[in-house]
C-alpha cells in the first residue's frame, strides 16, 4: 500500500492506505469493513457495488481508490436505516421490487442520484436511469413499479394546490 | 520515483512536465471507466497515476458563435447537463446512450479518445460533427481531425487482454509525452439544410455496441438532393471507422430511400467487421441497417422529405 487517502465515507472522516491500481470497491469493502457495498461482477457490468461519490452515482469497482481522496463517499447505509428508510427504499419495499435483495443498494442509490437530477419522467427514463444495474430475480418489472410511484408521488405533491390528495 | 503514485496535478503545464520526464512510467487517468477493467485483467499496469480529473482548464466547456470546445477531462454528464440541444442533438444523443448512469458520471470525452476503443460511440459522433481532437506537450500544442487519431488503425486491430467480448485497442497516434487537452466542435453553419443522427445495437442493455451508425447530411437548396454526407461507424472493427464509397455514392443522389439503400449497399466496401461475439457477416447487415435508417433520420432532420 503506497498510497494514503483521506475522504468522507457515510459522514464520518478515514484515512486509509490503499494502491492506485486498486478499485474504491475493494478498498471499502476490505479495508474498511464496508460490506454494504456489494461486489459483483468486478467490471462494471452489474452495477450492485454503486455509490455516490459527491453526490454522483458511480460503480466503485469502476472507480480508482485514490480518486476519493479529499471527496464524499456515500453508500446505502448512510442513504436510510432500518428504523428510517428512504423514501425510495420505502416505495422498493411497497412495490415488492426486492427478491434476494443483493442488487437492491445499487438500484436504490441509481434512482437516488435520478429522481435528485430529474424533474418529470416517464417508465422509459425510468428504465434507462437503471440500465447500469442488473437484477436477476425480479424481472425489473417491481422495481419500474416503484420508480413509477416515487414520480406519482412528487407529481401529487406538486399537484396537491389543484385538489388531487 | 517510489513503487507506486496517484498523483493530482494542478494545470496542464504540470501534467506536460510529469510527462516530459516520466512518460514511460506514468499512466494519465480521466474517468478511469475504460481503464479500470483493463488494469483488473492485467493488460494494464497501473503504478504511477497522473489524475487529471480535477485541472480546471480540462474541465471546462466553452461555446463561442464558431465552436464548442469541450476539455479532455469533461465528463459525459457534465456535458449532458451543460449543452445546449439545439447545438448539437446528435452529441447529446448519442451520449445519452453511452454505458450507464454509472458510467457516465465519471467516463470523460477525452479518456474515450485516447483509448481507442472500436466500440465507442463518441468516436464516430465526433467524426460526423467535424470535430478537431487538440493535443499537447512540452513541445507545443497541435490540432488533428479526429479520424487521423487511428489512421493505423485499420485491421490491425489487436486484441489486448483475455475478454472474449473484448474487441480489443486499437492502436491511437498520441506520443505518451502528449495529452489530449480539448475537443472542439466547429457550430453548424444553420442554413436549415443540415441534419445528423447516430444509432447504434448493442448485446444487452448498456453492453457493448455491436454496431454504431453516425450520419451527418447536407441538403440541396431544394432539400430533394444530398449535398454531402458523413458516415462514421462504431465497433464493426477499427477505430474511427468511417464510410467513404457509401460518402461518396450518396453525394448527389436524390433524398429517396431506394437511393440511400443502394447507397449503403456498398458499405462492404469500406469495412471488414470483426467477429468478437458476432459473426462479421451479421455486424455487416446490422451495420448495414442501421446505417439506412441513420442517413434517412438525418435527411428527415435536415427537412428533407424521403421518397
Amino acid at each position: 500500500m503506497t498510497v494514503t487517502v483521506t475522504f468522507e465515507l457515510d459522514g464520518e472522516s478515514v484515512t486509509v492506505e490503499t494502491r492506485p491500481d486498486q478499485p474504491l470497491r475493494e478498498l471499502l469493502r476490505e479495508s474498511l469493513d464496508a460490506k454494504q457495498v456489494k461486489s459483483g461482477c468486478e467490471s462494471g457490468r452489474c452495477g450492485v457495488c454503486t455509490v455516490l461519490l459527491d453526490d454522483t452515482v458511480v460503480k466503485s469497482c469502476l472507480t480508482p481508490a485514490p480518486k476519493v481522496d479529499g471527496r464524499r463517499v456515500r453508500t446505502i447505509a448512510d442513504i436510510g436505516t432500518d428504523e428510517d428508510l428512504h423514501p425510495v427504499q420505502t416505495k422498493f419495499v411497497d412495490n415488492f421490487a426486492a427478491q434476494c435483495g443483493y442488487c437492491t443498494p445499487g438500484f436504490v442509490l441509481a434512482t437516488v442520484d435520478f429522481l435528485e437530477n430529474t424533474d418529470e419522467f416517464d417508465r422509459e427514463d425510468a428504465k434507462k436511469a437503471i440500465k447500469g444495474n442488473v437484477c436477476r430475480c425480479t424481472g425489473y418489472e417491481k422495481i419500474l413499479d416503484a420508480i413509477e410511484t416515487l414520480d406519482e408521488e412528487t407529481d401529487a405533491d406538486r399537484d396537491s394546490p389543484l385538489g388531487t390528495e | 520515483m517510489s513503487d507506486q503514485s496517484y498523483r493530482f496535478p494542478d494545470s496542464i503545464e504540470e501534467v506536460k512536465r510529469i510527462l516530459d520526464r516520466h512518460n514511460d512510467e506514468v499512466t494519465i487517468v480521466s474517468g478511469g471507466q475504460t481503464l479500470l477493467p483493463l488494469v483488473r485483467d492485467g493488460t494494464v499496469e497501473l503504478d504511477h497515476a497522473v489524475d487529471i480529473s480535477r485541472i480546471p482548464a480540462l474541465t471546462r466547456i466553452e461555446r463561442t458563435a464558431e465552436k464548442t470546445v469541450i476539455g479532455s477531462a469533461v465528463t459525459y454528464r457534465d456535458i449532458l447537463a451543460s449543452e445546449k440541444s439545439d447545438r448539437h442533438p446528435m452529441l447529446l444523443e448519442a451520449i445519452d446512450g453511452i454505458g450507464d448512469r454509472q458510467v457516465r458520471s465519471l467516463g470523460t470525452i477525452g479518456g474515450a479518445l485516447a483509448s481507442g476503443e472500436p466500440a465507442l460511440d463518441i468516436i464516430p459522433v465526433l467524426y460526423c460533427l467535424d470535430a478537431t481532437v487538440v493535443i499537447g506537450s512540452s513541445d507545443g500544442t497541435r490540432r488533428v481531425d479526429v479520424d487521423a487519431l487511428y489512421r493505423n488503425a485499420t485491421k490491425e486491430t489487436e486484441l489486448r487482454g483475455p475478454r472474449e467480448d473484448y474487441i480489443g485497442l486499437a492502436p491511437v497516434e498520441i506520443d505518451a509525452s502528449e495529452i489530449i487537452e480539448a475537443i472542439e466542435i466547429p457550430a453548424i453553419d444553420d442554413d436549415g439544410h443540415h441534419g445528423e443522427d447516430y444509432r447504434k445495437q448493442t448485446n444487452v442493455a448498456g453492453g457493448w455496441t455491436i454496431s454504431g451508425v453516425g450520419t451527418s447530411v447536407s441538403l440541396s437548396a431544394t432539400r430533394d438532393r444530398i449535398d454531402s454526407a458523413r458516415v462514421g461507424l462504431a465497433a464493426v472493427g477499427q477505430t474511427g471507422a468511417s464510410a467513404p464509397t457509401v460518402e461518396t455514392a450518396l453525394e448527389g443522389t436524390p433524398t429517396t430511400m431506394q437511393e440511400i439503400t443502394k447507397s449503403v449497399e456498398q458499405l462492404g466496401a469500406d469495412i471488414e467487421p470483426t467477429t468478437t461475439l458476432v459473426t462479421s457477416q451479421y455486424r455487416l447487415q446490422v451495420a448495414k441497417t442501421l446505417a439506412s435508417r441513420s442517413i434517412a433520420e438525418a435527411v428527415t432532420r435536415a427537412g428533407g422529405e424521403l421518397e
